[in-house]
């Protein structure tokens, strides 16, 4: 008599020596024969006389490895194979059918129903050996793949939980929409492309007689953009920004930012549009760092862009910016809005535009500020054809009443 | 993006192709740290065949200005039309890279 097969295998995966094996054959002495000799190789053994009680034990000890003889009472080897693979559960299980006809159409069959292997119940001690190594080696890396994937999938969860809880920060660093001071009503809408974005914005009062208003646009998206976001919207915190200068002055938080916020080495940048208006003057001065999204909508519905060209923020380390001063009228509508705004492309690659955009605004002209925006960001939305613009999106709006 | 590079009389020339955007970094910085060996006059950027940039590719050049700045190199940005200049007027970005019509004109530009 031959040797067995020893149970450790020189192969790199090769199956631990307490694997565990479910055995399904109606035959006793067939099986306890073949139980046996797999107990001598030091694998844990599982027995079953019928279909119906093997896949109960299959489910609930989940083998490594099930060796299942064709005809079987209650269920056979090939319908217990269909029920394995429609289990998500088990659907991995390694199963070796086991048959004294091994026809080529038979082991076709029982291998198309879910067997991953075949073995001739009148094959060797020998093959039958190496089969079961086989089956377990396969069995170890499916496993191994398996704990990998559950491991993903956790990991996935707890950065998916870190980004809605930063995510819920961002939104904690955007305004509270109504009226921020006497006269002057202020509304927003905001679609970051990702979870998180890097536009941000904010309208807050400099003093009891001036507010200071601002959209930036951090480059890229994701976390780091949002992270940089976050930053320099702390540093244009008026608490902050009052250890620089004395006034609400953007020309000058335009260059001390530009001094704080060099361009990153991996080419991150703002641009950024920064306004003042003093309530007593009704003057509203107003510098931009690369930012091409600032219009004001005359109470006759007339509109001006309120942009002029100038490199965005890092990008010259000595740049100096200026500020712009215009007067505004009861009635009148300052807008803030992204790059990804005006630039969503529709199917075929055009952008929405300035002035499509220029013309929506006219058509909402007499409907309230609070329904512009979201009619704006409806409108670009029809444009691209789908919710989720490829930069995120940000729209804000002042309207200046008596 | 599609990155090719060639001579044109005295300069290095990249010729870009396709979406300028961030997934264009790391053949971006790839290219112009070759070109940093090199000793030409002028490193050109020919944007003819682009069909769109984004904020990255504004970041991306920046830094090609700043990375030359202290070499006796002169950059240069060719071809750039319709929504591409657009976007790079915007940027502002004529002030750090000037943009030329021709990669000849831009040879034959006097330094600023």
């Amino acid at each position: 008599m031959k040797p067995d097969i020893p149970a450790t295998a020189p192969a790199t995966h090769a199956p631990p020596s307490t694997a565990t094996i479910l055995l399904v054959d109606d035959e006793p002495v067939s099986r306890l024969s073949m139980a046996a000799r797999l107990k001598r190789m030091g694998l844990r053994v599982l027995e079953a006389s019928n279909g119906k009680d093997g896949l109960e034990i299959l489910r609930r000890e989940r083998p490594d490895l099930t060796i299942l003889d064709w005809i079987i009472p209650e269920m056979d080897g090939p319908t217990v194979c269909e029920q394995v693979r429609l289990d998500p559960d088990i659907l991995s299980s390694q199963i070796i059918l086991m048959t004294s006809h091994d026809q080529p159409e038979q082991i076709a069959e029982g291998l198309a129903r879910g067997a991953d292997d075949f073995l001739s119940k009148s094959a060797s001690k020998q093959e039958i050996l190496a089969r079961v190594q086989s089956g377990l080696r396969a069995a170890s890396l499916l496993q191994s793949i398996e704990r990998t994937r559950d491991q993903l999938r956790e990991k996935q969860e707890q950065l998916e939980a870190e980004l809605r809880s930063a995510a819920k920060y961002m939104q904690s660093l955007l305004p509270v929409a109504g009226e921020i001071a006497p006269g002057i009503q202020m509304s927003w809408t905001y679609r970051p492309s990702l979870a998180l974005g890097g536009d941000l914005f904010h309208c807050t009062q400099w003093s009891d007689q001036s507010i200071l208003f601002y959209m930036l646009d951090a480059s890229g998206h994701g976390v780091a953009p949002a992270l940089r976001a976050a930053s320099l919207s702390t540093f244009l915190r008026p608490d902050n920004l009052r250890h620089y200068m004395t006034t609400c002055n953007p020309a000058d938080m335009l260059a001390e930012a530009n001094h704080q916020y060099p361009l990153t080495e991996d080419g991150s940048y703002f641009t950024i549009w920064v306004g003042c208006y003093d309530c007593r003057t009704r003057l509203l001065s107003y510098s931009t760092a690369g930012h091409g999204g600032a219009l004001i909508q005359r109470r006759i519905g007339t509109v001006e862009w309120l942009t002029h060209a100038h490199l965005p923020l890092g990008f010259e380390p000595d740049s100096t910016y200026e500020s712009v001063t215009i007067e505004i009228e009861p009635g009148d509508r300052v807008l803030l809005m992204s790059d990804g705004i005006y630039e969503a492309p529709a199917a075929t690659g055009e952008i929405w535009g300035p002035q499509r955009l220029t013309a929506a605004l006219e058509t909402h002209r007499t409907s309230p500020l609070g329904t512009v925006l979201p009619s704006l960001m409806a409108e670009a939305e029809r444009w691209h054809g789908a919710p989720i613009f490829p930069d995120d999106a940000a729209l804000l709006g002042l309207e200046f009443r008596s | 993006m599609q990155i090719a590079h060639r001579t044109h009389r005295t300069a290095d020339v990249l010729d870009l192709v396709g979406q300028f955007n961030f997934g264009a970094r790391k053949d971006f910085t790839a290219a112009l740290d070759k070109l940093k060996q090199g000793h030409s006059t002028h490193i050109l950027f020919n944007v003819k065949q682009v069909t769109f940039v984004d904020s990255a590719a504004i970041g991306l050049l920046a830094l090609a200005a700043q990375q030359f700045k202290g070499q006796n190199r002169r950059l240069g940005i060719v071809g750039a039309q319709g929504t591409v200049k657009q976007v790079f007027d915007l940027a502002h970005i004529g002030k750090l890279i000037p943009l030329f019509l021709t990669e000849d004109a831009a040879l034959n530009a006097k330094a600023a």
